[in-house]
């Protein structure tokens, strides 16, 4: 108990998360006969995992993408498509988020690439502001259930799942999220009286097409390969990151050699102070493995349910309350280990597990304090986190619903998995 | 020059890791597509490339104050007493820290003294183990470098709180 206590304290006190771990488990480790020697040993192995290798590739290519102008061909074709239905823009910025999520494994990412393009169009045609936004923000929140997606791969790796499962099963899910929020969408749009660009007629949209023909195959050749069981993620990864080099500087020749450096350095910074969460992670596992935590909180909480469905709806609460202060990642890293025994004792399939995680995921991108794409949206819009969560509810209204609706049917995630 | 290097080398380094990771990478995928040979060192190198370029990142988002913590609770404590929440919370960090780099360096001199050799390359181990006593070594002192430049305010943080998930 003490390392857990330990752990919270260090949190509470805002301690570095991967410290935080480092520091519980080293308290238990000086307390026990084990020798020093085991952190280093702990810090490299947990870190030395294959699968992990597509969390920087495909991190990496949406820098790229983003830099080559890969998503200007995306939207543009998107307008022409959906533009015209009311709340036309709100529809063409959740559609496109669908389509980049397709390509990146980060939410954040994703509002990033699609809302700053989109919100000052929206802005520009009477939409409000924070309206704006918080479609941005929700839209991106599908950056990480549709794959590729960087939490699916840190929850494959500690799960011992099979990552592409993982990344077939959110397909569907994305799907269905995607249409909840384009729902919620064009509802506040009708209401509000935001209508299409008039840009349905069509007329633009064989030279869109041409125009942005290798853009809007991207997700295919990512993606394709992992369906078809052709590719492993990590594959994929670095396929996209070539692919995305290739429409770049041979096919728009937008890329330069400076903006492929620049998104090297944007994809150090973004992973440098994550990925090292692993390393610890691992090391306070093995502790908490040797104190039967993770055994015997799955006691406690079996004499209270034995219901698999009752306790994903009591685990989704929990993970609800504590992705409004804890950046996801960092709580799937932290919690998969104590909770996988509980899910697989229960007999609840570790996919649907998996699916579950990320939409609370998602959800805890949008609330504040502590909501990853709010902070981006009001980066990208001057706008303050209190004005942009008002209009961000109905969406995660709209997540939720969601949530309890793959809860109740594991068919969803599962259909298209073997 | 020297300014650059100090100001600059995890960021550097960090990059040249990834794109030798992709490129290891890239190879292994012609090969194994392209020509139907598996490459039997590509996964190792790439893996080793990546270690690497985790930890040395983990030292250049110390200097960019980018590194996850959960900051709601210390940011409703009152202004006077954040500042020393946040440096206890950096002190307990370095101390963590200082134990990492000893446990490292006590490995690394196991390994040289009863050398363990990668399974594929036959790279000696105790070279690659090296690079998590060296890169928490440096995050102690990128910390230590940020309180000298910044006294015991708040650190500045580059666009936003975290960037990403």
């Amino acid at each position: 108990m003490l390392i857990g206590a330990v752990l919270l304290g260090c949190l509470v006190i805002g301690v570095p998360i991967f410290a935080g771990l480092g520091i519980a488990a080293m308290v238990e480790l000086l307390r026990s006969p084990v020798p020093l020697t085991m952190v280093a040993h702990s810090l490299f192995s947990g870190v030395d995992k294959f699968p992990l290798l597509a969390i920087p590739c495909f991190v990496l290519a949406g820098g790229i993408m983003g830099r080559a102008g890969i998503t200007e061909d995306i939207v543009r074709v998107m307008r022409i498509l959906v533009g015209g239905a009311p709340g036309g823009l709100a529809v063409v910025t959740i559609i496109s988020c669908m389509f980049f999520a397709a390509i990146s494994g980060s939410g954040p990412g994703t509002v990033a690439a699609v809302g700053g393009l989109l919100i000052p169009a929206m802005r520009a045609q009477g939409y409000r502001t924070d309206f704006a936004a918080s479609v941005a923000a929700s839209g991106g929140t599908l950056g990480i259930l549709i794959p590729p997606s960087n939490p699916l791969i840190i929850y494959g790796v500690l799960a011992g799942v099979s990552i592409g499962d993982l990344f077939i099963a959110g397909i569907l899910p994305g799907l269905l999220m995607g249409m909840l929020l384009t729902a919620v969408a064009v509802l506040v749009s009708l209401r509000r009286g935001y209508r299409g660009a008039g840009e349905a007629d069509g007329a633009g949209l064989p030279a869109a097409l041409r125009r942005g023909l290798f853009s809007l195959l991207t997700p295919f050749i990512v993606l394709g390969g992992i369906y078809a069981g052709i590719v492993t993620p990590v594959e994929a990864s670095v396929i996209a990151v070539l692919y995305a080099l290739l429409v770049g500087l041979l096919v728009k020749r937008t890329l330069t050699p400076a903006l492929v450096w620049e998104a090297l350095s944007e994809a150090s910074t973004i992973c440098g102070g994550l990925i090292l969460i692993m390393g610890t992670a691992i090391f306070f596992g093995q502790f908490l493995a040797l104190e039967q935590v993770p055994q015997r909180l799955a006691g406690a909480l079996t004499r209270l349910t034995g219901d698999p469905t009752v306790m994903l709806f009591l685990i989704a609460s929990f993970l609800l309350v504590i992705g409004t202060f804890m950046e996801t990642l960092s709580t799937i890293i932290i919690l998969t280990p104590i909770l996988l025994p509980l899910v697989r004792q229960l007999g609840i399939d570790p996919i649907h597990f998996g699916i579950i995680l990320v939409v609370t995921s998602e959800v805890g991108f949008l609330t504040p304090p502590l909501g990853v794409n709010l902070f981006v949206a009001c980066n990208l819009t001057g706008r303050s986190i209190e004005q942009i969560s008002r209009e961000v509810i109905p969406f995660i209204l709209a997540l939720v619903a969601g949530l309890v609706l793959l809860i109740l049917v594991p068919q969803i995630p599962l259909l298209l998995v073997r | 020059m020297l300014r650059f290097v100090l100001g600059n080398a995890e960021r550097v380094l960090a990059n040249l890791c990834l794109a030798g990771l992709v490129l290891v990478l890239a190879l292994q995928i012609a090969f194994r597509y392209g020509l139907g040979l598996g490459l039997s060192w590509s996964e190792e190198v790439s893996r080793f490339c990546f270690v690497f370029f985790v930890y040395v990142s983990a030292s250049l988002a110390v200097q960019k104050a980018t590194h996850l913590r959960v900051s709601f609770f210390v940011d409703l404590a009152p202004e006077a007493a954040r500042v020393w929440i946040r440096l206890a919370g950096d002190l307990i960090w370095t101390v963590f820290n200082i134990l990492v780099v000893i446990s490292g360096v006590l490995l690394v001199e196991r390994m040289i003294r009863f050398p363990v050799y990668s399974t594929s390359l036959f790279l000696p181990l105790a070279w690659i183990y090296a690079v998590i006593p060296l890169a928490h070594l440096l995050m102690i002192a990128r910390l230590a470098e940020r309180y000298w430049r910044d006294g015991l305010g708040e650190p500045a943080v580059r666009g936003g709180k975290t960037e990403e998930c």
